[in-house]
């Protein structure tokens, strides 16, 4: 039974079958944040201050925080008892390696009629030691990381338009894809 | 906090807004939109404009519009529609086309809008209006609004008209503070600001309302 459940949950997660995926953040102030978090910032970022938020979602809840260190966005998660969940980075699409790139771009090619990309990260996993490394992107220790790729794209799958999040693997493999609520923008066009 | 800000902010702004204008009043709206098949979707919009005389309010007018909307492309939209003016014993006619552009930056959701409208009143001569509109909606908690959370609407309009030759030249500042109660429930209060720069300087001040439902 246990074997038949794992072997469904594994289909599932390469089956491409969308997931609707809700989050919602609010403000938090960094006393609320737990300790090891307010931690890890303080060392990644020394004397900076920075904006936290509490996340509430599908997959879970988190504490995150985004800022901006030379030039790059970064966005870091924790989980709720402070532990370092990963650190994405936002880029442009054509900024990632070329065979990955173009693998990506065959996947959406064969799922969209037409597409934009709305958001696109890079998101690095690993231990905290190595995740510190990426405040100097220079001399970030990347092989010892694991690396994948988020991307937000907005696009008309079925005749319908679609919001949708895909992580994709470091070899541009289709990992998961979650269908996020389209927001409504009729008080900008009327 | 911020929205405490905000609120002060705005009733400050319309309180010194107000002073010294040609005219102001209210304009009370509803917006409803209907999604239908294929990316078309439905406007209708009834927005009433209740000036202010001599200490006492009265209706000077009333719109009435029906726009049919297209999406062309991802965040490109494409509207046609008319417009009833009712002023008076009057009913004005006007056809409305417009192209609006969607872009989001960041925690910024902005639209771009070009619209060009003609207006057809009895004897009197075509009036032809083309106007370039950039709005913005920024969320007042977190990276992205969602419902039950406080934002705020920001933009400018320029707003250029001709009537029988005669061009006239318009600037208007839009500011208001939203609440959306679902995704497809918002309401909005805010502060618009007209200055016609010619052939006569003119400037007014509206408090906005407006109730933005979808179906």
């Amino acid at each position: 039974m246990r074997y038949i459940l794992f072997l469904f949950s594994f289909i599932y997660s390469f089956s491409g079958i969308s997931q609707v995926k809700f989050e919602k953040e609010r403000r938090v102030k960094s006393v609320e944040v737990p300790l090891a978090a307010f931690n890890f910032i303080q060392e990644f970022i020394p004397g900076r201050k920075v904006k936290w938020f509490y996340e509430e979602g599908t997959f879970g809840n988190s504490y995150e925080t985004k800022f901006k260190q030379d030039g790059f966005k970064y966005s870091i998660e924790f989980d709720t008892t402070g532990k370092i969940q990963d650190v994405e980075i936002i880029i442009q699409i054509d900024e990632i390696e070329g065979y990955i790139y173009e693998k990506i771009k065959n996947t959406l090619n064969d799922l969209f009629e037409k597409y934009s990309i709305q958001k696109s990260q890079i998101q690095y996993v690993g231990n905290v030691y190595d995740l510190l490394s990426l405040n100097d992107l220079k001399k970030a220790h990347i092989q010892q990381l694991g690396v994948a790729y988020e991307l937000v794209v907005k696009g008309n799958l079925e005749g319908k338009v679609k919001l949708i999040e895909f992580n994709f693997s470091q070899t541009g493999d289709l990992i998961q894809q979650s269908e996020l609520q389209l927001q409504n923008f009729d008080n900008l066009v009327y | 906090m911020c929205i405490k800000i905000s609120l002060v902010v705005f009733l400050t702004c319309f309180s010194l807004q107000v002073i010294g204008q040609n005219s102001v009043g209210v304009l009370p709206a509803i917006n409803l939109n209907k999604s239908l098949s294929k990316g078309y979707s439905l406007n209708f919009k009834n927005e009433y404009r209740l000036s202010a005389k001599d200490g006492s309010s009265y209706l000077e007018l009333s719109d009435l519009s029906c726009m049919l909307g297209k999406e062309i492309g991802i965040n490109h939209y494409l509207s046609v529609g008319l417009l009833s003016r009712f002023e008076g014993s009057l009913i004005i006619p006007r056809s409305i086309f417009q192209y609006t552009y969607l872009h989001k930056v960041a925690r910024f959701k902005i639209a771009y809008r070009l619209v060009s409208d003609q207006t057809f009143e009895q004897n009197n001569s075509t009036l032809f209006r083309y106007r370039f509109r950039v709005m913005s909606e920024i969320p007042l908690s977190g990276q992205e609004l969602n419902k039950k959370e406080f934002y705020l609407k920001v933009g400018n309009e320029y707003l250029n008209r001709w009537e029988a030759k005669v061009h006239s030249f318009e600037i208007r500042g839009i500011s208001a503070l939203g609440y959306e109660f679902t995704p497809k429930n918002k309401l909005e209060v805010g502060l618009d600001y007209r200055y016609r720069v010619n052939p006569i300087s003119r400037s007014t001040a509206w408090l906005n309302f407006c109730w933005y439902l979808k179906f």
